[in-house]
Formats: structure tokens, C-alpha cells, sequence
């Protein structure tokens, strides 16, 4: 017996991308439910199957709490295996009826993931096939209903357990819903029927109703091409109670006896099922496509609220920046008494305010200027104008996104992407300080080219500096500065002595080289805050990606 | 307690959590429906079975009523819409409310032990048809007592306990579990099972009481089943209390996600909110520039001052400063607080807020912060805080003081220049004049003319005393501008309070009503 050869490749491409999807975590609980379904298959069903067609057939007892799973795998087993009683929910592990030599098998390949939840015991086990009986699917106790999603994923046979007051419920026919997509093959037992032979016709005509509307695959092919419907009536049980007497019982382990004996019958159900899962592999996998698609569509949205608001964010600070005002006149004016000084203002003035400027020099010396102070509030207050709008722009997106499930789902866990980041201040300082120390750098090497800078050289580098750091912040456009403020007073004086010293094109230069410095700086900073954001959305492009892969892998197959 | 504060209190924390930007549609729900149920007054209540599908709710109802009252089946579900059994004395007043209900199939006893109570046998909640869980959630918060009917099988189920009896066992006030076909158990298994179905029970709902029966062989369970139906005999009674049980889990529901269901902490405490309004006001100062206000005050204290104090020739400089117009730029206080918005920006004085804004949005639970987050929405916010700055800026400051002591230098300085113009005069009249002179004696002084030391007396005078009348009003000028600064501090502290700390305050406020309407609520 062996396999299509392409059947191994396929099976290891879509096992690869479902243990991608599952890394990737999902941002519903439906795609995450899928991702999981398409995980479990592939690790516990189909690697396991592709491997070996010979591996012990998986048998699972799977129906809702009170259905007589147990009984039934303790009839079945001929042994009291799995505990039954009363109180629900009974069985809380998977209890494994096996060989040794099929148990080891088990355990090192479909029930490897979930094998800390079953138990494993011979007695009544026949060579070649596993009976499973799962916890119930439907009680209050979730992790159940978890290990027995599992089971279904791992099962070649499904042997369904229901009752009269059970088999409409809404939760068995979700679970079997699950089994009909991925092709299980079937049986189905519904306990406890009235001992009334009109009633018990009813519930199994209706039971049959439901299932062929519900089109579920057939453990074979039978001329009316139903599936296989057994029935018990109530008080079918034994003495001691802990096991199903009566015919279907005993149909069901004629089924179990003939498939143990006849290894051929066993391979071919193995190869039934697994062409039937490969085949039905499509729609979950392009059902996850979807998913994985409709969650790039959501991760872009937070990507681009997130982009939108700090790129607006940039522009107010650039134009904020450009304009000047938000330096503090305090600062300002400390600044403009120094520039507008005689002794510096004979640097661009002609005529009798050169001579005076050049007497108060000789007489009373270049006065000091206050580069420390300028330099740490102009800094000062760049880092209180970026703060503000970082800020603004961090609650912004955050107002976005708390706007979207998948994001306010973030700021949940993260109450800290509201504001900028708690460094923000003192990660932009130390940047700034550099920025000036690099401007003075570049007004050294230009002076060091200029024999005109005889007389910067006296101002000393630092308060040339300073001169283009405000150049950068404060330019006046063409205005003279007689009739302005402070602010724009500063800027032409300031202008007017960088022009005595540099000339109009390099001054002109040097301030745009500085500035073009200082926004790489800052948005360097905006691109750290607009990340803490973007690093907690899943990149589109990678979902985008694995989208494609998932429907190209469905594709080959179909 | 009575209901009418219940539903008080219900309509506060409503009102209190729409301020706070919940969702608030479903307590706005439980409102509704409590009025509406409160407009059929009456003698009988409205009591539901409910349970999943075959658990033998219609059978419960038939053994109850002793005849067949609603379908009893094999296939399942059976009953697709609720079926009352209602006393035949009751129909005319239970009408309206049925219809209200949406019941339309009833059916009439004149058993009087089955007390006033129109019992209704519910459609499954847990069965493939879709249309009869709806039903169930439509009528479950309309009913006044509940029976969930469980059977040995079922009686653990995830829908039963987890969508149904968790959320609406709190909501109940009375009700009652019944586990159904007891007969099928041993007498001992029958006692587990209810024991074991207590135990699941939500605990903060405090005790109900869990029965056994059986529908089929009618066994004593019937019998106790029948017996608290009856009993609840108070039917205004068990209306109201299950409208206040309803009303309290909405407000606790309303209350958790405001995070004030164990009380109300304030957001930021109360000394951060003072910290951040104090570096509000501070940074505030500085961009209206309370140092350039002291420099234009004492510039304008001292043009006042000239006029007066200077002498012949202050009113003429006087003159001239302010028709060149640098008084208007250079001593007028008013127009240069004014002109702020020309000094720097906002940005400063708003960034104690942000933190503050920060600071709140970490404490506040999820669903509040975006309502927090709106607080600091920077065009209304810096709008605000701009006009609280313009209000402060317009603040009348008064004009320049003046000093009696500026006459009397004035007077002074009069008395100074007259006596500089004497020893002006004698010096040129001896220098110049053609008087003969040498019969009058000079006076001397030890070796100076007396006129020499008159004319430098006199400029050393003035001199001393321009510098005295400048110092003086400097001292005036500093002291106009601390009581400029006052007034204006003054009048900024309040309206920044209102433009920036009362948005978080009044969150704050919303929390504590809400957290007062659950606690009120409670009891």
C-alpha cells in the first residue's frame, strides 16, 4: 500500500504554513479557533498518517456529557476501563484502550501534543486499533471540550454518542460539523431511547432527518447511502452499570472486531480517511486564508492611523520648529543684547558704528556671551515642543485604535501607548547637545577655510554656533527687523552677522545643512514612538504573504 | 430600600456612566423594561421554566397542573413558542402583560392551591433551532421569577450554567433549580447530583435552592415544586424585587467597568492635580513674562515720574519719549502682557496636563480612557487655556503710580536749576561783563569762588536728585508690578483650574456618583 508520491509534500507544505499561522496570533477567537483545527490536523492527523498508513487505527468516542461514552468504551473493551457515573462531567482524560507496541506509537506520534491528557490502558485492546473515549465536548468544564476538538483532529473513526433528549442539542452538531469538513468517517449511537417502540422510531427517523440534511460522511458506502444510525434503549446497561448491553452495541463491536482482524479493511479505511482530509483540507485553509487576509486588512488600518498620526504630528513640529515662536523670549532676549552689542554689531555695520564699535571693543573688550544658557534653553524648549506633540500624537493614535477591536485589544494590555514614551525627554536631550556640538564642528572647519573668520575666531566657535542654531529656528525671510519683535530682531541681527562672517550662500548652507541634521534627529525620535505602536500590530505584509501561500497550497490540491 | 430608589439610583449611575463614555445601552435596556413591567400592576407574577431541550419543562408543567397543559414529545426540540397556565380569575388583569410578553398560547385553571402565578413553559435554550434561544433571551428579562429546569444529564451543561444562570442568577431574586427525572436515579445518586449541581452554582448570588423531581412518577419533588410556586404569594412583592435585583447587577455591571465597583479612587490624586495647576500657573507666567512686565511697569513709572519730579526739563523729555512713541513700546505693561501669543507657544504650560492626562489614562480602566483621553484634546484644550491667558492678560492693571515725593524733588530741582542759573549768571558777569567789578569783593570760600561752588553745588544736587527720583519710582514701579503680578495670578489660577484640572475632576465626579449609586444600590 502506498501513498500518491505528492501527498507527502503537500502535506509537509500546509503542516509548514499551519505552524506559521498558529505562531501568528490570531485577533478573533474564530480565526484563532481555525488556526488551531488546521494546526492539530496536521501535527496529529496527517504528518502521523503520511508517515505510516500501518500506524493503529484512531478510533474516538466523542459525544456531550451524560452520553455514555464510557459505558460504551467499557462495553466495547469488555473491561471497566473509563470510570461512568452520574455525577457530570465524568471523564476528564482521554482514556487510550491500546496495545503497548500501539500506545507507544500513539504517544510519540498523533497524541504526542495532548498526550499529558490521557490515559493509556490494555485491557480489551485489540493489535492495530486505538479506541479513544474523550471527554465530554459540552460541559461546564472548557478544558474538555479542547481535548476533545483535539481528538477529532487526530481520529481515523469517529464513533458519535448521543441520546434521545441530546441529539438536537446545538453543541454535538457544531463538533460534527468539525468532522463532516475534515471528512471523518462516522458511526453514530443514540442512547437511551424510550422503550416505547412508537417514540423511539420517531427520535431515530428525525436523528436520520437531521443527518442526511447535515450530508455527514459515512464510515462506508451502503445502498441507501445514509450513515450508519444505532439506537439503545434506556436501561441498557448492566448490572454493575458500567457498560451498554443490547444491539448496537454489539453492531459496533462487530465493526471494531471486523476492522482489528482484517488489516487490509484497516489500511483502506486509513487511506479512505486520509484522502478524504487532504481533500477536505480546501475550505478550512482558504476559510484561514480569509481570515489571515481580513486581519492584514485590520492590521493596515492600525498601521496606517498609525502612520497618519505622527506624519501629522512631524508637520506641526517641522512648522512649529521653522517659525521660531517657541522660543521663550527670556531666551531670546539674553541673545539679542549680545548680538546687538557695538562690539558686534561693527562686524556688519559701516561708518560711525563701526569706529563706536570698534572704540567700545578696544575699551571694554568683547562682551561674554551667553552660549551655555542659549544653547540649554533652546534645547530645553525643542524637547518641551517635540514632547507636547508626541504626546498629542501617541493619544491620537491610541483614540484610533482603542476605536478598533484589534487595537483597543493592544491598549488594553498596554495603557502606556496613550502618552509618548516616559524617555522621551531624556532619550531627544543628549541628541540635541550633539547636534549643537556638531554644528559648531562644521562652523570650525568652514572658518578654518575662510581667512575672513579672523575675527569669528575672536567670538570663539561655540557662539558662532549658537548664531546658526537660531538661524535655524529664527529666520527672517527679507524682513529688516527694525519695527519686529524680539524674535524676529534676533534672527536679522543674527542673520546679518553670520552673512558678515560665512557670505550669504554658505551661511545659507549651514543652516540648511543643520536643520536637514536636526530633523533626521527628530524624526528619528517620532519613528522610536510611531514603533512602539507598529511593533505591536503583525506587519500586513507578512499576513498578506502567508495568505497567498495558504490559498496557493490549496490550489495545488484541489 | 424601596424600588423607586432603585431605579433612582439606576437612572444615576446611567447618567453617570454616559458622562464617563460607557456603552450604557444595556442598562438603558433593563430601565426600559423595568418601567414597562411596572405598568401592569397586579395580583399574580409571571414565573418561567426554562432549561435545555428534553429536559421535561413541559412535563414539569403538566405534572404540575395535573392535566396536559403544554406538547409533550420524544422529538426534540418540542415547544418552539412559551405556553402559559394562567388562573382563569386572573385572565382579564394578566392580559395585557402576556400580550406585553408575547405569549399567545394560554391556558385557564381554577386550581386555587396553584396560587397567583402565571406559570410559563419556555422553548430549550440549547437545541440546533436558533429561533427558540432568541426567544428565551427576549423573555427572560421581562419575567418575574425563574424555575431552571435541569435533568441528570444535562445538568452540567456549558450553556446552561455559563450563558444562562451566570448571568441571570444575580438578576433573580426569586427562583428556584429543579433537577427533572429523578426517578431514573438511585435515591442516593439523586441526592449527589443536586449536591453537586448546588456547588456550581454562581456563588455571589448567595443560596438557591436546588429540588429533585420527577415529572414521570410524580414523587414528592411535585409536590415541593407546586408548593413554592404557590408560595410566592406576594406577587407585588416578587415584581419589585426582581426589578431591584435587576436594576442593582445593572448598576454593578455599569460600576465594574468604570473600575468603581470596590469603591471610587480618584484618578490622580488630589496632590498631583495641585502640582500640575501650580506648574500650569508658573509656566504661564513666564510666557505672559512677568520680568519684561516689572521692566515696562518701571519704565512706565518713571515717564510718569519725569513730568513731575524732573524739573524744568522733564516735562520736555517727558514729551519727546512719548511722541516718538518708544513709551508705547517700551513702558506700557498692558499691551505687553497682551501680546504673549508673540513670546512662544502653549507648549510649555500645557505639558503639566499631558502628564496629569498620562498619569489618569494608566489608572483609569480600559473602557474610560477614551474618555480620559479627551481631556486633553489639544485644539479645545489650548483654545481654552489661550482665553484663560487673554482673560488674565486683560486683567486691568491701573495705571502708573505716582508720589507726592516726586513734587517736592521737583520742587527741589526747581530750587537747583534757579540756583544754577544765579551762579551761571555771577560767573558770566564777572567773566564777561563790563562792570567794574574790582570794588566789589568776591566772596570766597577758603580758596573757591563762591559762584564756582554754587553752579557745582547745584549740578551735584540735581544730579543726587534725578538719581533719587529714579530709584523712586523704580521701588514704585516694582511694587505696581508685583500688584499687577497678584492680580493677575489672580485671575489666571481659577480659569486654568476650569480649563484644565475640572474636565479630569468632573471624571472623577462621574465615578464617585456611579460608585455612590452601587453602593446606594447595594444597600
Amino acid at each position: 500500500m502506498t501513498l500518491n508520491e505528492d501527498i507527502p509534500h503537500r502535506a509537509a507544505a500546509i503542516g509548514a504554513l499551519a505552524d506559521r499561522r498558529w505562531r501568528i496570533a490570531s485577533d478573533t477567537p474564530d480565526a484563532r479557533e481555525r488556526a488551531r483545527q488546521l494546526r492539530d490536523h496536521v501535527t496529529t492527523y496527517i504528518r502521523p498518517r503520511v508517515a505510516s498508513l500501518d500506524a493503529p487505527l484512531v478510533v474516538v468516542l466523542l459525544g456531550p456529557t451524560g452520553a455514555g461514552k464510557s459505558s460504551l468504551v467499557n462495553a466495547l473493551a469488555g473491561h471497566v476501563v473509563s470510570a461512568s457515573g452520574v455525577l457530570r462531567p465524568t471523564t476528564r482524560v482521554a482514556t487510550v484502550v491500546a496495545t503497548d507496541a500501539d500506545a507507544a506509537l500513539l504517544a510519540a506520534g498523533p497524541l504526542q501534543a495532548i498526550s499529558a491528557a490521557c490515559r493509556y490502558v490494555t485491557e480489551g485492546a485489540r493489535p492495530g486499533i486505538a479506541l479513544i473515549d474523550s471527554p465530554d465536548i459540552d460541559s461546564v468544564e472548557r478544558a474538555n471540550r479542547a481535548l476533545a476538538d483535539a481528538l477529532v483532529e487526530a481520529a481515523d473513526l469517529c464513533v458519535f454518542v448521543t441520546t434521545a433528549s441530546r441529539y438536537a442539542d446545538q453543541v454535538p452538531w457544531d463538533v460534527l460539523g468539525r468532522a463532516k469538513a475534515r471528512g471523518l468517517p462516522l458511526l453514530m449511537l443514540i442512547n437511551r431511547l424510550s422503550p416505547s417502540d412508537a417514540e423511539r422510531r420517531e427520535v431515530l427517523e428525525d436523528a436520520a432527518r437531521l443527518i442526511g440534511a447535515a450530508d455527514l460522511p459515512r464510515i462506508d458506502e451502503r445502498a441507501d447511502g445514509g450513515i450508519e444510525l444505532l439506537g439503545t434503549r434506556e436501561g441498557d446497561v448492566d448490572a454493575d452499570r458500567q457498560a451498554l448491553t443490547g444491539d448496537a452495541v454489539e453492531a459496533v463491536r462487530s465493526r471494531i472486531d471486523a476492522l482489528a482482524a482484517d488489516r487490509d479493511a484497516r489500511l483502506d479505511l486509513a487511506r479512505r480517511a486520509l484522502a478524504g482530509a487532504i481533500a477536505g483540507l480546501a475550505p478550512l485553509v482558504s476559510r484561514i486564508a480569509d481570515d489571515t487576509e481580513a486581519q492584514a486588512a485590520r492590521a493596515s488600518e492600525l498601521m496606517e492611523d498609525t502612520r497618519t498620526s505622527y506624519a501629522a504630528a512631524l508637520d506641526d513640529l517641522h512648522r512649529e520648529l521653522r517659525d521660531g515662536r517657541f522660543l521663550r523670549e527670556e531666551v531670546l532676549r539674553q541673545w539679542h543684547s549680545f548680538v546687538n552689542s557695538d562690539q558686534i554689531t561693527r562686524f556688519f555695520s559701516s561708518g560711525i558704528g563701526r569706529i563706536r564699535g570698534a572704540l567700545v571693543a578696544a575699551i571694554r573688550g568683547t562682551p561674554v556671551a551667553p552660549v551655555g544658557t542659549v544653547e540649554r534653553e533652546a534645547t530645553s524648549d525643542v524637547v518641551t515642543l517635540s514632547l507636547a506633540i508626541a504626546t498629542d500624537a501617541a493619544r491620537r493614535t491610541a483614540e484610533r485604535w482603542s476605536g478598533r477591536s484589534a487595537g483597543a485589544l493592544v491598549l488594553t494590555s498596554a495603557p502606556e501607548l496613550w502618552s509618548a514614551s516616559p524617555t522621551f525627554a531624556a532619550e531627544l536631550e543628549p541628541r540635541l547637545h550633539e547636534w549643537v556640538a556638531g554644528i559648531a564642528e562644521d562652523v570650525r572647519t568652514r572658518g578654518a577655510a575662510k581667512r575672513t573668520l579672523a575675527f569669528g575666531a575672536s567670538l570663539g566657535v561655540n557662539v558662532v554656533g549658537i548664531a546658526v542654531m537660531l538661524g535655524v529656528f529664527a529666520h527672517t525671510a527679507g524682513l529688516t527687523g527694525a519695527e519686529l519683535g524680539v524674535a524676529a530682531g534676533t534672527a536679522f541681527l543674527n542673520q546679518k552677522l553670520l552673512q558678515a562672517l560665512f557670505g550669504e550662500a554658505s551661511m545659507q548652507e549651514m543652516i540648511g545643512q543643520a536643520r536637514a541634521r536636526l530633523d533626521t534627529i527628530l524624526e528619528a525620535r517620532f519613528d522610536a514612538e510611531r514603533a512602539r505602536f507598529e511593533d505591536r500590530a503583525v506587519p500586513p505584509d507578512d499576513l498578506r504573504a502567508l495568505a497567498a501561500e495558504l490559498r496557493e497550497s490549496v490550489a495545488v490540491s484541489a | 430600600m424601596t424600588l423607586a430608589d432603585q431605579l433612582d439610583a439606576l437612572a444615576d449611575a446611567i447618567a453617570a456612566a454616559g458622562e464617563l463614555g460607557l456603552d450604557v445601552s444595556a442598562a438603558g435596556m433593563t430601565r426600559d423594561i423595568a418601567r414597562d413591567r411596572l405598568r401592569f400592576p397586579g395580583s399574580t407574577y409571571v414565573l418561567a421554566l426554562a432549561g435545555g431541550t428534553g429536559v421535561g419543562k413541559s412535563s414539569l408543567l403538566n405534572a404540575i397542573a395535573g392535566t396536559a397543559v403544554s406538547r409533550v414529545a420524544a422529538r426534540r426540540p418540542t415547544t418552539a413558542d412559551p405556553v402559559a397556565w394562567i388562573p382563569r380569575t386572573a385572565r382579564d388583569e394578566l392580559a395585557p402583560l402576556l400580550e406585553w410578553l408575547g405569549v399567545k398560547e394560554t391556558h385557564e385553571h381554577d386550581d386555587p392551591r396553584a396560587g397567583g402565578v402565571a406559570v410559563l413553559d419556555l422553548p430549550d435554550l440549547d437545541s440546533i433551532v436558533p429561533e427558540h434561544r432568541a426567544t428565551v433571551d427576549e423573555l427572560l428579562p421581562r419575567v418575574d421569577a425563574v424555575v431552571w429546569v435541569a435533568d441528570p444529564e444535562k445538568y452540567q451543561d456549558a450553556v446552561l450554567h455559563d450563558d444562562y444562570m451566570r448571568r441571570w442568577m444575580p438578576r433573580l431574586e426569586r427562583q428556584l433549580v429543579v433537577v427533572n427525572k429523578s426517578d431514573r436515579l438511585e435515591a442516593g445518586d439523586a441526592e449527589r447530583i443536586r449536591r453537586d449541581l448546588a456547588a456550581a452554582l454562581p456563588a455571589e448570588r448567595g443560596t438557591v435552592e436546588v429540588i429533585t423531581a420527577s415529572a414521570a412518577s410524580g414523587e414528592p419533588g411535585i409536590e415541593r415544586l407546586r408548593a413554592w410556586i404557590a408560595g410566592g404569594a406576594d406577587a407585588k412583592r416578587i415584581v419589585s424585587e426582581r426589578i431591584g435585583a435587576e436594576a442593582r447587577a445593572a448598576i454593578r455591571e455599569l460600576a465594574e467597568r468604570a473600575g468603581v465597583a470596590t469603591g471610587a479612587g480618584e484618578l490622580v490624586p488630589a496632590a498631583l492635580r495641585a502640582t500640575a495647576l501650580r506648574d500650569m500657573v508658573s509656566e504661564a507666567l513666564a510666557l505672559l513674562d512677568m520680568r519684561g512686565l516689572e521692566r515696562q511697569a518701571v519704565s512706565a513709572t518713571r515717564l510718569a515720574a519725569r513730568p513731575r519730579g524732573a524739573g524744568p526739563l522733564g516735562p520736555l523729555t517727558a514729551f519727546i519719549y512719548r511722541w516718538s512713541g518708544r513709551a508705547s513700546v517700551k513702558a506700557d505693561p498692558a499691551a505687553y502682557v497682551r501680546r504673549w501669543r508673540e513670546r512662544g507657544t502653549l507648549a510649555r504650560v500645557t505639558q503639566p496636563l499631558r502628564a496629569l492626562v498620562a498619569e489618569a489614562l494608566t489608572a483609569a480602566p480600559p473602557p474610560v480612557r477614551p474618555r480620559v483621553a479627551a481631556v486633553y484634546e489639544p485644539r479645545a484644550v489650548d483654545s481654552q487655556i489661550a482665553a484663560s491667558l487673554d482673560r488674565a492678560a486683560a486683567t486691568p492693571l491701573g495705571s502708573a503710580p505716582t508720589s507726592l515725593v516726586w513734587m517736592l524733588i521737583g520742587l527741589a530741582q526747581y530750587v537747583v536749576t534757579a540756583a544754577l542759573i544765579f551762579a551761571a549768571l555771577w560767573i558770566a558777569i564777572i567773566a564777561f561783563g563790563r562792570v567794574d567789578i574790582s570794588t566789589v569783593a568776591v566772596p570766597v570760600l577758603g580758596p573757591v569762588p563762591t559762584p564756582l561752588l554754587v553752579l557745582a553745588g547745584a549740578l551735584a544736587a540735581g544730579y543726587i536728585l534725578a538719581r533719587m527720583l529714579g530709584a523712586h519710582a523704580y521701588w514704585l514701579g516694582r511694587r505696581w508690578a508685583g500688584r499687577m503680578r497678584t492680580g493677575i495670578i489672580a485671575e489666571l489660577q481659577p480659569r486654568l483650574e476650569s480649563a484644565a484640572i475640572a474636565p479630569l475632576m468632573a471624571i472623577d465626579t462621574a465615578r464617585a456618583r456611579l460608585a455612590a449609586a452601587h453602593a446606594r444600590a447595594r444597600g
